[in-house]
């Protein structure tokens, strides 16, 4: 017969493999996949999404006219965020420079004379320098 | 679904490698791994000999498989492993890896996460324009808020299939790489874990159990891994090698004859390669692992030393990279050194930082998974053979207390520290994967033990050591 010990030591054992499993369920169930996937497939792209991405595009399709490998010069008095999204957009294609260059790119929050095109809540403009 | 094509191109080259490590049916989720590893290795061979990165990855898979069939041994294992049969398991596994790819993969969220796009999709854009792109972008201060010196694993392998698939700078299918190796990363955890699950067991219970680990590790962290990050493929890439290596130490414990205690260990081998180039702080989650595993088999230097070079050749291979591109490597641990004395003072920095980190975030994220692996380790030391899961046991507790010793450092002494809230904001939910994923492991490690001990099953980790 077992001693008092040792069945001590199997309900200890069977307690804390049982609430593993509960554990490790809830878990699963707190991760919840099915839901996070079914959401994903009504609505693959929120409307957050879609405006940033419509965002993003438009700043692509300003900067394809300038040509490959050309190098410009950023003057921005955007926040960080345009900064970065523009030079994620533009480098290795066009190489993004502190010195004087063929081209300038103006960003700015608010319409000024140099501004071209508005992507979202930023302007554009590009100025080719003698 | 277009995007799977050049994804699967990629890692086909890499299949008569993974036949070193695993049986045919197992070596669909190996090959990722081994092309991730060999993507790793591409990088500093195309700025070395100045070739294309397409072209490097190419003559790294020609070189490795060459030498591999060369190698009468290797080429027998090769043999061996491509005639053995397609199991349950195998099948089983085979189903899980569909369920997720057309429930998750097909149609992932748009890639707008800063690091994925500011980071790893950036350099992987500089890698694909060859060695002048690449070390052109490490020269320009532009760009020096993508962090040039980070890792390149990730970032090669997205460069590779961008250049497989003729369209580079495709996000999505960056986004869809790196989700499609950690998700057959978290399937090899499990499968590895499953090695010794019982065959009783096996048909009423596996496929259940294997998909609740599965989502757990592939969607943890609030499915980070569907969105371009790099921490929870580092989290399975350091859960491979956590997993393997629990293997490894149970195989020991049991006196198994060799085979699979060797397959296990290379496989740890390769996951602690990969893991070193993916993030900087896949080096002090691998050292943590190599150095537990060091102490609990001290007599088994060898498996060491392979853990070791394998580790060295990762972070040297990611330094040549960089200091042939003329840039410098960076890491948030810079200045830990400097400021551990501090640990001595209560009033200093570094203790204030720790309370911030313990009532702000430890508390709210982290308490439910430590709880977990303090059940689990009661568990284990009250299983049946309780006195062969010691070592086991020290390596899991070590590793435990190892892996939140990781995080807390750099926030507690490293540079960046200046600005922790906003630090902490931005990356604590992230960094955290690695630790929570251990959790699961050893969770899932102790039902399926557990689970064998009561049906007195021959391969469990508890069988006697033989003599």
């Amino acid at each position: 017969m077992a001693s008092k010990k040792s069945v001590v030591r199997i309900c200890l054992h069977l307690l804390s493999v049982s609430l593993l499993a509960t554990f490790l369920v809830l878990q699963f169930r707190g991760t919840n996949p099915y839901s996070v996937s079914i959401n994903r497939w009504k609505i693959p792209v929120t409307e957050n999404e879609a405006r940033e991405l419509n965002n993003l595009e438009c700043v692509e399709r300003f900067l394809s006219v300038i040509p490959d490998g050309s190098q410009i010069n950023l003057i921005s008095n955007s926040g960080f965020y345009w900064q970065q999204r523009f030079i994620e957009i533009a480098f290795p294609r066009i190489a993004i420079v502190d010195t004087k260059s063929l081209f300038s790119v103006y960003l700015s929050p608010e319409s000024n004379p140099t501004s071209q095109l508005q992507c979202g809540d930023v302007f554009i403009g590009l100025g080719k320098n003698e | 679904m277009n995007d799977l094509i050049p994804i699967a191109t990629f890692v086909v080259i890499a299949f008569p490698l993974s036949l070193l490590f695993s049986p045919i049916g197992e070596a669909f989720l190996v090959a990722p791994l081994i092309a991730l590893c060999m993507a790793i290795i591409s990088c500093p061979v195309q700025l070395i000999f100045d070739l294309g990165l397409l072209a490097a990855y190419v003559l790294v898979a020609f070189i490795l498989t060459a030498i591999c069939l060369l190698i009468q041994k290797t080429r027998r294992m090769m043999l061996v492993n491509s005639n053995t049969k397609i199991s349950y398991l195998d099948l089983m596994f085979i189903t899980i890896f569909a369920i997720f790819v057309i429930g998750f993969l097909i149609n992932l969220p748009p890639p707008l996460a800063w690091d994925a796009r500011s980071i790893w999709l950036f350099h992987a854009s500089w890698l694909t324009g060859g060695a002048e792109t690449f070390s052109y972008a490490q020269d320009l201060s532009a760009l020096s808020f993508s962090h040039p010196g980070y890792p390149l694993g990730g970032a090669a392998a997205i460069a590779i299939v961008w250049l497989i698939s003729g369209s580079t700078e495709n996000l999505p299918l960056g986004v869809t790489l790196i989700a499609l190796i950690t998700l057959t990363n978290s399937i090899l955890i499990v499968r590895i874990l499953m090695f010794s699950f019982s065959k009783k067991a096996q048909l009423v219970t596996s496929f259940p159990f294997s998909l609740i680990l599965v989502s757990l590790i592939f969607l943890s962290e609030k499915a980070q891994a569907l969105t371009g990050y790099m921490d929870v493929l580092l989290a399975s890439l350091i859960g491979v090698a956590t997993a393997a290596l629990l293997s490894v130490i149970c195989l020991i414990t049991r006196s198994n004859t060799g085979n699979d205690r060797n397959r296990f260990l290379w496989l740890s081998v390769l996951a602690i390669f990969a893991a070193v180039s993916i993030k900087q702080e896949g080096i002090f989650f691998s050292l943590v692992l190599i150095f537990t595993f060091s102490l609990v088999c001290f007599q088994d230097r060898l498996r060491t030393g392979f853990l070791i070079l394998s580790a060295a050749a990762s972070y040297v291979l990611w330094s040549l990279a960089i200091w042939l591109s003329g840039g410098s490597k960076e890491s948030d641990a810079s200045g830990i050194v400097t400021n551990l004395p501090e640990l001595l003072n209560r009033d200093s920095i570094a203790w204030s930082n720790f309370s911030v980190i313990w009532n702000g975030y430890f508390k709210n994220y982290v308490v439910f998974p430590n709880f977990l692996f303090l059940v689990a380790m009661l568990a284990l030391l009250t299983h049946h053979s309780w006195k062969r899961y010691m070592k086991v046991a020290i390596f899991a507790s070590i590793v435990w207390i190892g892996n939140w010793v990781v995080i807390f450092t750099p926030y507690m002494f490293g540079q960046t520290r200046s600005d922790l809230n906003w630090w902490l904001d931005t990356s604590f939910s992230r960094i955290v994967a690695t630790p929570i994923v251990f959790v699961i492991i050893f969770c899932g490690f102790v039902l399926v033990n557990s689970f064998n001990g009561l049906l007195r099953h021959e391969d469990s980790c508890a069988k006697p050591m033989e003599t």
